[in-house]
């Protein structure tokens, strides 16, 4: 009996290991297939669109109009990015100024101070250890007959505190 | 009993084993399914579609900029500040013109300089997507006739992207701008004959198709007579309010009636819309 009762003992703490294993299996496969600092970003094509979508959203709504027009404007536009990307991603925008040089164009940049969301120092290790990195880049006519092209960066956020 | 024990303990050691195959098997998959996806997804998303149609309405921009551009420059108009301020100091032969500007003046090579302009920059700052970009046939017309009720600005033109990267070929698109005003000349008949006076302008303002432009308020409008002191000089007309009407419709309250006698009743209706495309129109009741 007291053997018997032990091998059934044993049994079910095979059992119950078993189950544990199964169940730390499925925690690790979920946890591979959902990235866990960003589940709204999961590749780069992902990052792509979220740039894309930044870009074609401030030009609908006219932001950049309002460029070299305002005091400060570069403040504005990091503040209205901000608000549209999700947590954990880092940016940098650049807008160009585009003027014809002959049969080219020539793209000079109109911002004084950097639009993004990464202080100076950590700007370039937050760039590199990101998993994730991709960029796009619209061009927008003015009101004023300015051509402007903007580009900015996305990466997703990886081992470096905004 | 020892070699039921053994059996016991050799069943417990297959349920582990299995769990840890299982384990694998699940871990496995799930690799792979996430590698699956990832491959799915970067081979669906290619942007060259939003790029070419992002193009298309940065062109709207350009274009809409050539027609405020060049009905400034036909009312000798060079910044905003000098905007609704500067009629008094034309004549009526400079205001008062049927103007069409192709590809053989000052106006018109400034069009298509501007566009060409703007076509280099896109495919410069687009290069990695091969594109070309041809313009067909820019045409800009600029129409206000001397007490003709109505008058119009408008603008043609057809574009056509290629994204050679891809071969994508043959995106053709068609741009056209309008804004045209018209006075309710039986309504300012009526006010004269009624009370020797004009107290009100009503006119309607479109844009395309005839849809009705249905955002302009006081800062849209300015109103001038004409001085019969200083023959062909405009007088600006302060505007009490403008009260929109619905349909295009608006109703221009003057400030100042009756209208001194030293000033004709010959009104010049400065239009301004939102975009900053400006149309004269003017009329003798």
């Amino acid at each position: 009996m007291t053997h018997g009762s032990r091998t059934g003992q044993f049994r079910i703490l095979e059992v119950v290991f078993a189950a544990v294993i199964l169940s730390s299996t499925y925690s690790v496969a979920i946890f591979i297939m959902e990235p866990a600092n960003n589940p709204a970003i999961r590749t780069s094509d992902d990052m792509e669109i979220l740039a894309f979508n930044v870009l074609n959203h401030m030009v609908q709504g006219g932001t950049f109009d309002r460029v070299t027009t305002e005091e400060n404007w570069e403040d504005g536009i990091k503040i209205a990015i901000t608000r549209l990307m999700p947590p954990g991603t880092y940016f940098n925008m650049t807008i160009f100024n585009a003027t014809i040089n002959g049969p080219s164009a020539m793209l000079t940049p109109l911002n004084t101070s950097p639009i993004t969301n990464v202080q100076a120092a950590e700007a370039l290790q937050a760039f590199q250890r990101s998993p994730e990195i991709s960029s796009s880049t619209l061009t927008y006519t003015t009101k004023n007959g300015q051509f402007l092209v903007l580009r900015i960066i996305v990466a997703a956020a990886g081992g470096v505190s905004q | 009993m020892r070699i039921l024990r053994k059996r016991g303990a050799k069943k417990g050691q297959f349920v582990i084993l299995a769990a840890v195959a299982m384990a694998f098997v699940i871990l496995t998959l799930s690799v792979q399914i996430f590698s699956a996806s990832n491959i799915n997804q970067r081979v669906k998303f290619e942007s060259y579609k939003e790029v070419v149609e992002t193009v298309n309405s940065d062109y709207q921009n350009a274009f809409a900029f050539v027609l405020r551009d060049a009905t400034r420059k036909r009312a000798a108009i060079s910044n905003e500040s000098e905007l609704f301020t500067r009629f008094n100091e034309m004549s009526l032969t400079d205001q008062l013109a049927d103007s069409t500007y192709g590809d053989k003046n000052l106006i018109g090579n400034a069009t298509i300089e501007f566009l060409d302009s703007w076509a280099k920059v896109s495919k410069v700052a687009l290069a990695g997507y091969g594109l070309a970009i041809d313009i067909n046939t820019p045409s800009i017309k600029i129409n206000y006739f001397w007490n003709g009720e109505t008058a119009n600005s408008s603008a043609t033109a057809d574009v056509a992207f290629n994204v050679t990267r891809i071969g994508l070929t043959g995106f053709k698109a068609s741009h056209a701008l309008l804004l045209e005003a018209t006075i309710d000349s039986d309504d300012l008949d009526e006010q004269w004959a009624a009370n020797d006076n004009v107290t009100n302008i009503r006119l309607k303002v479109t844009g395309l198709n005839g849809v009705a432009v249905n955002d302009l308020n006081l800062n849209n409008f300015a109103v001038y007579n004409l001085n019969s002191s200083a023959p062909g000089v405009w007088k600006a007309s302060p505007l009490l309010e403008v009260v929109y009407k619905g349909l295009g419709i608006y109703d221009l309250h003057l400030a100042q009636h009756p209208i001194p006698p030293n000033e004709t009743r010959y009104f010049l209706i400065v239009i301004s819309d939102n975009s900053g495309i400006l149309l004269l129109v003017s009329y003798h009741p």
